[in-house]
């Protein structure tokens, strides 16, 4: 059982309905794995599982079994091959061909094909036999059978008869063989465990115990009898056996901590009374610390035992935890930054770690020194955390791992230390940065994201606090900066400069917006201004943006907007985001001409609707400085891509000149399209909530009223009909 | 029109833009003016004929716990208010490497006294999202299941009841299930409605079942505010005016469950269950504050929970007049009369917070 069985599995619930999985680095810069036993790696702190890593411990039947194998293997030498041992001890099939074996050795039937070779006479097989015939008994009832569409099958697994409890206890007392012996041990207890009367397994250890080697096979037995006393609700004694195989056999420190579960503080304190040595306390403290409150079972371990293995994965979870809490605060200066950090540390802890850093009496002084640097760094101290680094870089080990860990911390405080970029500083800063920035992610133990982005952001603070706008977007983009044009400008000078220092290069390396980019937007916002000529100018200098094609014919004009069908449509011409914009200035010029204005007009008509959301190229506007590739369209950029005002203005044009009541038709709904889509857009569009599922989907458009009224004897008229639900529904016919 | 505005505290936005727009067409009118037509016939005909034709809902209970056992208190409840059917959970149906199975099926400590049993089958929906999934195979299996507890335990069983959360993906695949398992099942099938999936329904689909229970509750988000996650009224309002052109006949399932939200720094740590105000009213070691929260005033180990000072708990529980406005708010927007209202669930933890009125569910149900 859990110690919070409820609410572990309600993380899985919160979080599962939370955003996508964040990868551990999201919000830490301190990599436990580098300090601690791999026996604890499930328990570090990891507030998105149940456990670190594996999430859930699902190793119950296959945890042993390497171990099983190596060790009858070891037993039994070569008198069976390790294929046969592997065969006979792991695979769920084998129950026919070990009575076969059983059949064969004790009544003289013979042994299956597979087997012959096997010298059945020698004892030690004989024995392995034997024990298996009856382990595998005992473990009809031990193992849940899967679930299964027959009712009765999931319902109940049999109990252990009694009657062969006492046959294998038998064996165990009778058994001189000391490998044997031991098993049948752990047989007994396993089978006293899965009868009805589970509960004398409790009278069985406390007979045997003191004969038995303190083995795995004997925490296992325990953890039996603490499972024992659970069932009883027997809590205090349930959770301090639990805890003395947590210390002792580090194979089942994940599933001893699954299982411990005090109830109340009344069962807590009465599983430390029963603690006997420092070592049982100590490991009591380490699951209080694991599920209740690090600090407190850090000082009280390290009083009992400043040598305690266990005082390590607690203070990684005590680190990761302030780190975590601190990160998410956020902040818009460095200045603010380094306050908060300071004001919100948990002082206590900060205390505590630095103190047992300073007396190294732990195993792991590196450890501690490291920690305590990096509390120190948040505190504020930054000398202080020098020192401390210096020491464990004497002290660590000198892996890869650890290596990278301590340089992590050393930039996080160098960084956190400045207040003012200048020359002298990105001097100091240059080659700790290249390497963080030019990390190559092997493998997701080490945690180095988090300071990425936090370094980016921290410089970005400090450079526009001194108005360097253009490093500080280097640095930490800002979707609004190309809103100002003196920004837009600035960027543009500093890109198209010829020489750039290291620094700059540095920060370019990690800037994704490109000169074309900003032509190009450039280009596209100015052609929703109607000013063509200086759109084509703009949009020629952007390299990679001019040549982009659109999907669609982006004059087509339909009766319903299907961007899909106009996307598959064959297309003669296949027109650039470049090639349409001169299209349109062709067009431009024949209706400031006066030349074909009916056409030109409904045509630019066109075109101008469809540069907009809800026309089919909306290929032009997408670019990496406005990013709206989505169905939301950010506030800054609405009142172009939402609007249809120039695509009206120029329906108007082409209606003034319309000829025939057909050509006024189409004009008078293509103005009710826009009509339309102003009603979206202030309705729906426009609102942070919308999502796609408008409680109106029409009005009676002034449009829609013109045009029954005034041309329902066209053709066009009855083409709407056809084609437009909504209409149809105005009109009262569906 | 002075129905609709007497009757609901708060216009339907239909009005609202009625009221703010010249640009309103003829046919929002006309839809508006058809629905408060339908709602003047509604109230003359309910007002002229149910009080002696309809027959009031009847109460019953979902029974969700794992083992099946009532314990007295229980069964005094169901006599006090009359309940001869009970919807209890026989199994879930979840996925096992890819394999849809069925998990944590009912075992009967005692057999069920009521005179009429609906088994439910709540089936995760990422069973429905199973590439791959044979329905049909699934649809017999899950009868097959149902027949053999029944037969087991000889419950005699005229109803199944369907629980899926389904959703858009997955709508195809569940409603040919559903299919699937009336023609195997060939006596009545019902299924569970979410509120969502009456408000977008046209998009949600109506599953082809014989009657739908709507799911009166869990509402919201689950959050460290004071916003109750069971029931909300305003996100409730916001859903059920589109129960009138819901074309499915539909009973109710009402809350009278509670848990509790353990909340560190604003954030929401763990869900308490079976808590309420009585569980930390009267130790010293937690601070009632401004309901709905209590406050740690010191760390303590409490129902297997470590509570850290500072830390708060929200209790989110529905009150006796909660019920009531529900029954008020959904018995002016549904068309038809609900035939049941369905408790859940019954446990007596639930159960005692309404135990003043010894035929409470009654009156409930009877306020349909």
């Amino acid at each position: 059982m859990l110690f919070s069985l409820a609410a572990l599995a309600t993380y899985g619930i919160v979080w599962a309905c939370a955003d996508g999985f964040m990868e551990y680095d999201y919000d830490s810069s301190f990599t436990p794995e580098v300090y601690v036993d791999e026996s604890y790696t499930p328990l570090f702190y990891s507030p998105q599982d149940v456990f670190y890593s594996i999430g859930f411990d699902d190793d119950y039947v296959k945890r042993f079994n390497d171990d099983i194998v190596m060790e009858w293997s070891a037993y039994l030498k070569d008198k069976i091959t390790k294929e046969q041992l592997q065969y006979l001890l792991l695979n769920d099939s084998a129950v026919t061909a070990i009575n076969q074996l059983y059949n064969a050795v004790w009544k003289k039937t013979p042994a299956p094909a597979r087997f012959s070779k096997l010298n059945l006479a020698d004892e030690k097989i004989k024995g392995f036999i034997e024990f298996m015939h009856y382990a595998r008994i005992v473990e009809v009832s031990s193992t849940t059978p899967a679930y299964s569409w027959y009712y009765d099958d999931g319902k109940k697994i049999p109990a252990v008869d009694p009657k062969l409890i006492v046959q294998i206890e038998k064996l165990y007392t009778d058994t001189k063989d000391t490998f044997l012996k031991n098993r049948y041990w752990f047989q007994t207890m396993k089978a006293y465990f899965y009868s009805k009367n589970n509960q004398s397994i409790v009278a069985f250890f406390e007979k045997t115990k003191t004969s038995v080697p303190q083995n795995t096979l004997y925490y296992r037995g325990m953890a039996y009898v603490a499972g024992a006393h659970y069932k009883k609700k027997n809590y205090a004694a349930s959770n301090y056996m639990y805890s003395v195989v947590f210390d002792k056999c580090p194979e089942m420190r994940v599933v001893t901590t699954y299982n411990f579960h005090p109830q109340e503080q009344s069962d807590f304190q009465a599983s430390l009374a029963m603690a006997k040595t420092t070592d049982e306390k100590a490991a009591l403290w380490s699951l209080f610390g694991y599920y209740a409150d690090e600090k407190l079972a850090i000082q009280e371990i390290y009083k009992l035992n400043p040598a305690s293995a266990h005082l390590d994965f607690l203070v990684t979870r005590l680190v990761n935890k302030e780190e975590v809490r601190l990160n998410a605060i956020a902040f818009t200066s460095a200045e603010e930054y380094r306050k908060t950090r300071k004001e919100k540390l948990d002082k206590n802890a900060l205390q505590i770690v630095t103190t047992i850093a300073k007396e190294e009496k732990t195993t792991k002084p590196y450890l501690w020194n490291i920690a305590a640097g990096y509390m120190n760094t948040l505190a504020g101290n930054y000398s202080i955390a020098t020192q401390l680094f210096d020491k464990a870089e004497k002290q660590g080990p000198k892996s890869e791992l650890a290596f990278l860990q301590l340089h992590l911390m050393r930039v996080i405080n160098t960084l956190s230390a400045v207040t003012k970029m200048d020359s002298q500083v990105e001097n100091k800063l240059l080659l700790d940065l290249t390497w963080l920035y030019n990390i190559k992610k092997n493998d997701a133990t080490f945690r180095y994201q988090n300071a990425l982005n936090w370094s980016q952001q921290y410089i970005a603070s400090l450079y526009k606090q001194q108005q360097n706008v253009v490093l500080a977007e280097l640095f930490d983009r800002d979707k609004k900066f190309y809103n100002t044009n003196s920004n837009l400008e600035a960027m543009k000078a500093f890109l198209e400069r010829p020489t750039k220092s290291p620094w700059e290069q540095l920060a370019l390396g990690i800037y994704d917006i490109t000169l074309s980019d900003i032509y190009e937007y450039q280009a596209v916002t100015t052609a929703y201004a109607g000013k063509l000529d200086n759109a084509i100018a703009l949009m020629e200098r952007s390299q990679n943006g001019k040549d982009i094609e659109l999907l669609g014919n982006p004059f087509n004009g339909k009766i319903k907007d299907c961007h899909d069908c106009d996307h598959a449509a064959t297309q003669k011409v296949k027109y650039t985001k470049l090639t349409f914009l001169k299209k349109m200035k062709e067009m431009q010029d024949h209706v400031d001409k006066g030349e074909d204005v009916y056409n030109n007009s409904s045509l630019l008509g066109n075109a101008y609707y469809n540069m907009t959301y809800f026309g089919n190229a909306r290929v032009f506007y997408y670019g990496a400085i406005m990013d709206q590739y989505g169905n939301y369209i950010d506030k800054d950029y609405q009142s172009i891509l939402l609007s249809c005002n120039l695509a009206n203005q120029y329906y108007q044009k082409a209606f003034d000149a319309a000829t025939t009541p057909e050509q006024k038709a189409k004009c008078m709904y293509m103005m009710t399209k826009c009509e339309r889509n102003a009603f979206y857009t202030e309705k729906y569009h426009s609102s942070n909530d919308f999502y796609s599922d408008p409680e109106v989907s029409f009005l009676a458009w002034s449009g829609f009223k013109k045009l029954k009224a005034d041309y329902s004897n066209t053709k066009y008229y009855k083409e709407v009909i056809n084609e437009c639900g909504y209409f149809r529904k105005y009109l009262g016919l569906e | 029109m002075v129905f609709c505005l007497t009757k609901n505290s708060v216009p339907s936005r239909s009005y609202l833009l009625h009221k703010r727009s010249d640009k309103v067409c003829t046919f929002v009118c006309c839809l508006f003016m058809h629905r408060i037509s339908t709602l003047v016939v509604f109230a003359v005909l309910f007002s002229a004929c149910t009080s002696s034709q309809e027959p009031k809902a009847t109460v019953s209970f979902y029974y969700w716990k794992t083992i099946f056992k009532l314990t007295d208190a229980e069964k005094e409840v169901l006599k006090d208010n009359q309940v001869d059917r009970l919807y209890i959970r026989y199994f879930d149906i979840a996925l096992d490497e890819g394999k849809a199975i069925p998990m944590s099926p009912v075992v009967f400590d005692e057999h069920p006294q009521s005179s009429a049993i609906v088994p439910v089958v709540y089936i995760r929906n990422a069973v429905m999202l199973q590439p791959a999934l044979d329905v049909a195979d699934l649809a017999t299996k899950t009868v097959d299941y149902i027949n053999q507890i029944n037969e087991k335990l000889a419950i005699p069983c005229q109803e199944i009841q369907i629980d899926c959360d389904w959703t858009l993906t997955s709508r195809e695949t569940y409603f040919s299930y559903i299919e699937a398992v009336k023609k195997r099942w060939g006596k009545k099938l019902s299924a569970t409605i979410r509120l969502h999936q009456v408000k977008y329904y046209q998009k949600a689909g109506i599953p082809p079942v014989d009657r739908g229970v709507l799911m009166y509750y869990n509402m919201g988000r689950i959050t460290a505010d004071s916003s109750n996650s069971i029931y909300d009224r305003e996100t409730a309002h916001r859903y059920i005016r589109s129960l009138r052109g819901y074309p499915l006949a539909l009973d109710v399932a009402l809350p009278v469950f509670s848990w509790g939200i353990h909340v560190r720094n604003n954030t929401v740590i763990g869900l308490l269950n079976k808590v309420d105000d009585t569980t930390f009213g009267h130790d010293a070691h937690f601070n009632k504050k401004a309901s709905p929260f209590f406050e740690v005033r010191e760390n303590v180990i409490k129902i297997g929970h470590y509570f850290q000072r500072g830390d708060r708990i929200k209790i989110e529980s529905i009150q006796p007049d909660d019920l009531q406005q529900m029954a008020d708010d959904l018995s002016e927007e549904m068309t038809q009369q609900p035939h049941e209202i369905i408790f859940y669930d019954l446990d007596y933890f639930n159960l005692k917070n309404y135990e003043k009125e010894k035929q409470f569910f009654q009156k409930i149900s009877h306020a349909f």
